[in-house]
């Protein structure tokens, strides 16, 4: 459901719905409203292209923010119990060496923009959580506004049909000189 | 259409049915995942009553975590019984949009009949 505060992000006057067509095309000529229409419809279709791609980046993120929440979990409770854990880790892409990991008390966090920086187990636990809380967040958000450009798409394509057939009736019901 | 009037709150109800029927599509694409994920995970618990080696590698995160098959059991457990909570919670949330989508189809179609298209391409 589009709610008030997803309004102002979206840069594109909103669809609105015609409550009378005849009125409506009153001094305008149907072809140019029509075209007007179709142009609106694809700039509409843009930015719901647009908001679907962040959408599903986001959705990419989710799942590797929540496995690096596991890997600190875990280190944090072979911590708490004071026991090690063995772990098969990947030198690269296919070659794997075994390690014995004990004690861990701080991880690194890779931060972007070539930065990585060392965190104890429970800042980057808490780092974590808190990019996971963001990222389900602006999934949520990123959906309210596709539902709302999605509102404008409907009401337009309604549109588009009812100014038409409108004016297929107008040209029915005007007698033409060739008859 | 051409003789029908499209009212305000029948532009509305087009509108709801057509983002109802989205968030349709995205819970069948979910709940596909998390069967096809529940399957996976039944393999992997028959799988290990069949292995002897008590050391297990287990995924968690990018790496291989070795545990002995009792944890693995409870970590299979613990994978099925959330992926088995999703899918209870997409089905309700599916039965629950196919009720609202038979409503205003039930509506829409009574008001316009043939000139409205409510179906699937």
């Amino acid at each position: 459901m589009a709610t008030a505060e997803a309004e102002p992000l979206i840069q594109a006057p909103v669809a609105q719905y015609i409550k009378d067509v005849a009125e409506y095309l009153q001094g305008r000529s149907t072809d140019e409203v029509l075209q007007t229409m179709s142009r609106n419809l694809s700039a509409y279709s843009s930015i719901e292209a647009e908001l679907l791609q962040q959408k599903a980046r986001m959705m990419g993120k989710i799942p590797d923010i929540k496995k690096s929440l596991a890997i600190v979990e875990l280190l944090q409770r072979k911590q708490d119990e004071g026991q090690s854990a063995v772990f098969d880790f990947s030198l690269a892409e296919q070659v794997y060496a075994k390690a014995k990991v004990e004690q861990v008390t701080t991880v690194n966090l890779w931060l972007g923009a070539n930065v990585m920086l060392e965190y104890p187990l429970d800042e980057a636990n808490n780092l974590l959580s808190t990019s996971l809380e963001n990222a389900t967040k602006s999934l949520k958000d990123i959906n309210t506004q596709i539902d709302y450009i999605k509102d404008s798409i409907t009401t337009t394509q309604v549109n588009q049909a009812r100014v038409y057939n409108y004016d297929v009736v107008q040209r029915k019901n005007k007698p033409t000189e060739d008859k | 259409m051409a003789n029908v009037e499209v009212t305000y709150a029948d532009q509305q109800q087009i509108n709801t049915f057509n983002k109802l029927n989205q968030r349709f599509r995205e819970c069948e694409a979910e709940a596909k995942a998390q069967k096809a994920l529940l399957e996976d995970l039944d393999d992997a618990s028959n799988e290990l009553i069949l292995v002897d080696d008590d050391q297990i590698r287990f995924v968690v995160g990018e790496c291989f975590l070795h545990v002995d098959s009792d944890e693995a059991e409870s970590r299979i457990q613990d994978a099925q019984s959330e992926a088995q909570n999703r899918v209870t919670k997409v089905q309700s949330e599916i039965s629950e949009l196919k009720a609202n989508m038979a409503q205003l189809k039930k509506e829409l179609y009574g008001k316009f009949g043939d000139s409205i298209n409510l179906e699937d391409e």
